[in-house]
């Protein structure tokens, strides 16, 4: 919490990393992390930007909606389309929601809620709530978020660049 | 015993006011930018990365080149340059100084300006590992101020300014549970990349002192 007004930060406001598209030659290791998880054929190896292109950019769309689906497994989403929404417009964020899943569950217990939230920051940039619905003593689930911080979500915080938040409610 | 933090956001910043505004350089434009944008090739530079700033006032008009790989973005306008950079640590200092400098040879070579005082600032959101940040801040509260009310402090910033220094400490609007620490000096544009560089390490050791941290390894 800051008391005095002034940036604190350099005013750039740079994009999420975006994953290597399906086109490219190689597959990165957590594209292939990914596909263990929803599944899928593989696109095919050293295909050019225009080879199969329709079929490409179908396959995509089909695997984008099966990590949404897993996303929606894991978390309560609103009713609206504000999530929704704010995934598809920032497609770096869904692998790394995906891969907090089960880190949320070590930290905060497999039986714990998590929800999603969408929201806008004071400048009016999107960003995204993940939320931990704690039943417990707001010591302990303070103590479990600095944990998860330290150990998982701060060294991969860079990769979404402020557009994802891990936050809790108690219940 | 110093207290173990990390630094999850940081950011370089070094604004270069020329020894006069310099108008005639921008009306032709694209050798200009043609030059600069040749010399930052090597680092991924695109052509959609250079952003023309053509609305505000005339100080704030001119050309945004951005290195997103290396969030790098180097401003060049009328009367001054800014340089930042978004994650930077004395790791990469020697890559952040060989683009400041190639930037800068750049300009110069076609624009002819010769730079005035050069301002430099490191930013850092300083993490503890344990406890609270009101605990590093604590010692900076003004005692006559603490006792005035009952419950504890909230969170409280301390902003010191010299002739040629400035050093801002306060909580962190970023990050939860962080302390904000900011410090700037003026140089002289006599002043090499690697002087200044090596001053504000300085500066950064002296007020991680000052304030009890230091940063955790790996």
């Amino acid at each position: 919490m800051n008391a005095h007004l002034e940036y604190q930060t350099s005013g750039n406001r740079w994009p999420p990393v975006v994953p290597r598209m399906l086109h490219e030659e190689s597959r990165s290791a957590s594209e292939e992390k990914l596909r263990s998880i929803v599944g899928g054929p593989r696109s095919p190896q050293g295909s050019t930007v225009f080879d199969d292109l329709e079929k490409q950019t179908a396959h995509y769309a089909a695997e984008y909606k099966a990590v949404l689906q897993e996303i929606q497994r894991g978390f309560i989403m609103p009713a609206d389309s504000s999530v929704t929404a704010l995934l598809t417009g920032n497609r770096a964020i869904p692998p790394m929601v995906l891969e907090a899943l089960p880190h949320l569950k070590t930290y905060f217990g497999a039986d714990t809620i998590f929800s999603l939230r969408a929201s806008t920051d004071g400048a009016g940039s999107p960003i995204l709530y993940a939320v931990v619905h704690w039943p417990g003593k707001v010591c302990d689930v303070r103590s479990a978020l600095q944990r998860f911080d330290d150990e998982w979500w701060l060294r991969r915080a860079g990769q979404v660049a402020g557009f994802l938040t891990f936050t809790y409610e108690l219940v | 015993m110093a207290r173990a933090v990390t630094i999850p956001i940081s950011f370089v910043e070094i604004l270069i006011a020329y020894s006069r505004p310099d108008i005639k350089a921008f009306n032709d434009r694209a050798i200009t930018v043609q030059s600069i944008f040749d010399d930052l090739s090597p680092w991924s530079l695109k052509l959609d990365d250079i952003e023309p700033l053509t609305t505000g006032k005339l100080s704030e008009q001119g050309f945004n080149f951005k290195l997103p790989l290396k969030q790098i973005s180097f401003f060049f306008g009328p009367a001054s340059c800014r340089f930042t950079r978004d994650n930077a640590d004395w790791s990469i200092a020697e890559e952040t100084l060989a683009i400041l400098d190639a930037g800068l040879s750049a300009f110069v070579e076609v624009s002819h300006i010769s730079f005035g005082v050069r301002t430099a600032g490191i930013g850092v959101h300083v993490q503890p590992s344990d406890g609270a940040f009101m605990e590093i801040l604590a010692p900076f509260v003004p005692p006559q101020l603490v006792s005035i009310e009952r419950e504890p402090v909230k969170t409280m910033a301390v902003v010191v300014k010299w002739g040629k220094r400035k050093i801002t400490i306060d909580g962190s609007g970023a990050l939860a549970n962080a302390v904000f620490l900011k410090f700037e000096r003026e140089f002289e544009g006599t002043d090499t990349l690697e002087a200044m560089a090596r001053q504000l390490r300085l500066d950064e050791e002296q007020l991680f002192q000052i304030l009890g941290v230091e940063e955790a390894q790996g």
